[in-house]
């Protein structure tokens, strides 16, 4: 087990058993992190952003002694986080608010991040070996320039914009576009 | 059932930065490079968000730094938890061999920021390269800052090696380093 994976078992222990300083140190170890999900990742206001963070809290916090593998604590945390602000999008697509309510995020770039999301499997097998390739290496396996270079004899310094070129032609087929002139045949 | 975390939410997520100087042992100097690698990402949002009218690469340098940003924060986390648990093994509570594997998890915690840090910086430089001309500026100083996360990385597993030889680390880092060095100098250049 890693350290980090005993630091977090020995918190979620001491969380079942009523420790409130354990209890503030596991929300503030990974506050920032579903912060960025909610802002970051989802474009949610500060206003959605801070009540998807409680909500997550509270059903971490509900659901402690159902928890399976406390080591995997980030990854259910992730996934809780995620759900939550999906919910909150499709919430705001079907009830749209005021300006005075809601300091509305624009709405087409989170729900095109969101749509991306979940037709992601089914357009990469769209796209050329190599798009997809490059994409999955790095979206999913969470792989360097580096190590994506090295893996497919390809200098490092050319992986980001061949992720940019990818991402739009997996936009293209998102969006049910013809296919565009592509400049480096990684379609 | 009552919100029991209300209280910390907004130290957590907004006084980092003040938080680095309470005397507490964590968070310390690994934590304040994760958070410059995310100033980093912060910044080559900034520049490729604004220069999205006339550079088609922009919205891809956009998902590849929320990714990367991700992974910083993950990492940042790591270093700080694998800091804290070697800090509890040195205290005496442990044997010497769950010293040694806890040294050996604090640098494989920084070897993976230090690698964050050198794949920001390579999108810094592809960012400064593509961007609006008048944005660049931006994306050159995050290149900078990456530079200064990677070899502050070495510096901190030099620290922690000195109980643990291993070559393996300090090469990687090196290796790190030149590249990080390319990336920044390639920024510099546009």
């Amino acid at each position: 087990m890693s350290a980090e994976a005993e630091v977090v078992v020995s918190l979620v222990a001491r969380c079942r058993s009523g420790d409130q300083d354990a209890w503030a140190q596991l929300v503030r170890m990974y506050s920032r992190y579903v912060f960025a999900i909610c802002q970051q990742g989802f474009r949610l206001s500060d206003a959605d952003a801070e009540d998807v963070f409680q909500d997550v809290f509270v059903r971490v916090y509900e659901h402690l002694n159902d928890i399976r593998d406390d080591a995997s604590m980030r990854a259910w945390i992730g996934q809780v986080t995620r759900r939550l602000c999906l919910d909150r999008l499709r919430a705001a697509k079907r009830s749209p608010v005021t300006e005075d309510e809601w300091e509305a995020p624009d709405p087409d770039d989170a729900l095109e991040r969101v749509e991306l999301a979940m037709d992601v499997d089914r357009m990469m097998a769209e796209l050329s070996e190599n798009c997809a390739e490059i994409l999955d290496r790095f979206f999913r396996r969470d792989e360097s320039y580096a190590v994506i270079g090295n893996a497919l004899s390809i200098p490092a310094g050319t992986i980001a914009s061949r992720i940019s070129r990818c991402l739009r032609r997996l936009r293209e087929l998102l969006e049910g576009r013809p296919k565009s002139t592509q400049p480096s045949g990684e379609t | 059932m009552a919100r029991r975390h209300d209280a910390t939410a907004p130290d957590a997520t907004f006084d980092l930065v003040g938080r680095l100087a309470e005397p507490g042992v964590t968070p310390a100097s690994g934590t304040a490079v994760a958070l410059v690698v995310e100033v980093a990402l912060s910044l080559i949002t900034k520049a490729a968000s604004r220069s999205a009218a006339t550079w088609a690469g922009s919205g891809g340098v956009l998902a590849q730094a929320d990714n990367l940003r991700e992974r910083v924060l993950r990492s940042g986390d790591a270093v700080e938890l694998s800091y804290v648990a070697a800090m509890e093994a040195l205290a005496g509570e442990s044997g010497e061999g769950v010293l040694e594997e806890r040294l050996r998890s604090a640098v494989e915690a920084l070897l993976d920021l230090a690698t964050q840090a050198e794949t920001t910086a390579e999108l810094a430089a592809e960012t400064s390269t593509g961007c609006d001309p008048a944005h660049r500026a931006d994306a050159t100083i995050a290149a900078l800052f990456c530079d200064a996360a990677v070899r502050a990385c070495a510096h901190l597993v030099e620290l922690n090696l000195t109980t643990t030889p291993d070559d393996r680390s300090t090469g990687e880092l090196r290796l790190m380093i030149e590249s990080v060095r390319a990336s920044t100098s390639r920024a510099l250049s546009e």
